[in-house]
């Protein structure tokens, strides 16, 4: 009869050596008191994981085998498929940045059990990267319109709303250890994953799509263990009173910072890239952040001290409408989209008017003129109609119409003579926490100051391979789509909003 | 979005599993033998929420299917929880409290 997992993983602790044979060099200190005495719920051992992630994987391959035998691509609904196009590199960013950040806190965190799960996170962040590209081949080789997803990555690399994913996910790799560990597993893994990695692969399954929830409910299946990394982690820290401040303002920061992206992210692709939708996202949002993340986790820990988060508040106000906005702006620049956005249509409007009370009257007139316009004799496209471009916020990178497009909470400023915009108070504090952060990059529209938007378009790369169509298309019809020439036409010259 | 308190403490938690087999057998477990628990179908996923403990017998899951099916088995099959989870070699268990006896010292 094979040990005891419990007898097993205690014994392989009394195999732990110390750091005494060479002088780590950790990339970031801490501000924080580490104890020693961090426990991982999994109790995770090599031998168990590999048979168990080897069985994850043969299961998702032999499901993308399936889907390829039944033609699966082209029976789902175009619309959502389209939002694979940016969705998935997004995932994949995230996924990235989190292979270093795990093995960050492998080298950070002085104890054995704890480093054990870090250890297996690093792999899985690894597995899921190498899902998510045999996804993206899947849909390459499958979907009868692949344009976009052959240049994913570095498309969303140079989109202006892409940027958003690295902004997101730098912080899960720089800064001290503990908040890596609090903004990774913590805020993201444990609240954030589940509306993206559970709750949407519903909605694709109700758009006829299975390849999505196959690979990203297994992908999810790890994340748990990595929640239970964030809860080991914080467990430890949070017992020693002097961490606490600490602990709250990186809650603060993080959780303000990933729901800007992740609310934005998973309410636009769930609403307006599906034709049947089986839930509103203001309610799933309260239901997997509110309800399971506050209530049953931020909540109880009131008796070390630790608050939910202060801003939690305006973050449900941000959340009825966040999405609706963001999705007409993404709509507005799409000659700058390297997938095609489908135009709201009366069904749609019905849907969001019984949901969102008000839908109608604040943004179906924008969707109107969008429709308008998505023919190329229009001769018109809807970024023309804005009496300027948004600018997108220096901290989240979201385009600057927030939480309403009719009413954004937009800050502008000056840091060391330059200008800077914001989307909201939370972003704001995040700024003026460490500047230096934030400052490093331009302003996307910035870089394109003064240029035609035909070359723009072909700067980024945004052409099909006849070197002439566009990527982007305000519509999803085979025929009448728009060209550089089209565009070109227009004679429109981007302006940085915030150009003096 | 509801007029609720946002910060209220609840004693509830919860699994999600990817639909399969085994989940339908772990599905059933559940209505057997915790009929307190709410279950959701949400097509690719099943939600399972109760108050205070979850908890999954290997043993009776093997008994269910008909083979030998382990802990890493199951978790196979875990898409997400919520809670406080305690993985041994016989079970899987999800405890509202925040420091279950395994954490404790």
């Amino acid at each position: 009869m094979a040990p005891k997992l419990e007898v097993v993983h205690e014994k392989g602790k009394r195999y732990d050596w110390g750091f005494d044979y060479a002088r780590p060099d950790p990339k970031y200190p801490s501000r924080y008191i580490i104890p020693p005495n961090g426990k991982d719920p999994f109790r995770i051992m090599m031998r168990g994981y590999a048979s168990m992630e080897a069985e994850k994987d043969d299961r998702v391959y032999g499901g993308l085998d399936s889907d390829v035998r039944y033609r699966n691509a082209n029976v789902a609904e175009p619309r959502f498929m389209e939002a694979m196009k940016f969705a998935v590199p997004a995932f994949t960013d995230a996924e990235y940045q989190a292979v270093t950040g795990a093995g960050f806190l492998v080298a950070s965190v002085k104890n054995q059990e704890m480093r054990q799960g870090f250890a297996a996170q690093m792999l899985d962040e690894v597995r899921h990267t190498q899902l998510e590209i045999g996804l993206r081949k899947y849909y390459l080789k499958n979907y009868h319109d692949p344009a976009g997803f052959d240049i994913g990555q570095i498309a969303l690399g140079n989109h202006p709303i892409g940027t958003l994913a690295r902004a997101s996910f730098q912080p899960f790799n720089t800064g001290d250890p503990v908040e890596v560990s609090m903004c990774l597993n913590v805020v993201l893994e444990t609240a954030y994953t589940n509306p993206l990695v559970v709750a949407l692969p519903q909605v694709a399954v109700a758009n006829g799509e299975h390849a999505m929830p196959t690979t990203f409910l297994s992908i999810q299946s790890d994340e748990s263990r990595h929640m239970a990394n964030g809860y080991g982690t914080l467990m430890c820290v949070v017992q020693e009173p002097d961490n606490v401040p600490f602990l709250q303002e990186a809650l603060e920061r993080h959780f303000w910072h990933q729901h800007m992206s992740m609310d934005t992210l998973v309410g636009v692709v769930s609403e307006y890239y599906s034709v049947s939708r089986p839930w509103a996202y203001k309610d799933v949002w309260e239901e997997w952040v509110v309800d399971d993340f506050i209530g049953s986790y931020m909540s109880r820990l009131s008796s070390f001290g630790l608050r939910p988060p202060d801003r939690l508040g305006q973050v449900a106000r941000f959340v009825d409408d966040m999405h609706h906005s963001a999705a007409i702006a993404m709509a507005a620049i799409w000659p700058l989209n390297f997938w095609r956005i489908d135009p709201m249509g009366s069904a749609d409007y019905e849907w969001f008017e019984n949901h969102y009370p008000g839908w109608t009257e604040r943004y179906g007139g924008l969707w109107d003129a969008y429709r308008a316009m998505s023919d190329p004799s229009s001769g018109r496209v809807l970024m023309q109609e804005l009496p300027a471009l948004p600018p997108f916020c220096q901290v989240c990178h979201v385009p600057c119409v927030m939480p309403r497009i009719d009413a954004p909470e937009t800050r502008i400023f000056t840091h060391e003579g330059k200008r800077y915009a914001v989307c909201s108070e939370g972003c704001e504090w995040i700024f003026t926490l460490n500047p230096k952060i934030y400052t490093g990059c331009a302003n996307w529209w910035e870089r394109f100051d003064g240029m035609d938007l035909a070359d723009v378009i072909l700067a980024l790369g945004y052409v099909r391979p006849d070197g002439k169509t566009l990527m982007g298309q305000p519509h999803l019809n085979a025929d009448r789509m728009w060209t550089i020439d089209d565009i070109r036409r227009l004679r429109y010259e981007v302006k940085d909003p915030l150009r003096a | 979005m509801s007029a609720k308190d946002l910060t209220k403490i609840r004693d509830t938690v919860g699994i999600s599993l990817i639909g399969s087999s085994e989940t339908s057998a772990a599905v059933e477990m559940v209505a057997d033998e915790m009929p307190d628990a709410k279950i959701t179908d949400n097509d690719c996923y099943y939600k399972v929420e109760r108050e205070r403990l979850l908890r999954f017998d290997m043993a009776e899951l093997s008994d269910r299917l008909g083979r030998a099916y382990t802990v890493h088995d199951f978790l196979v099959n875990m898409t997400s929880y919520y809670g406080r989870i305690v993985v041994s070699d016989d079970a899987v268990e999800i405890h509202a409290e925040i420091l279950p006896e395994r954490f404790r010292g």
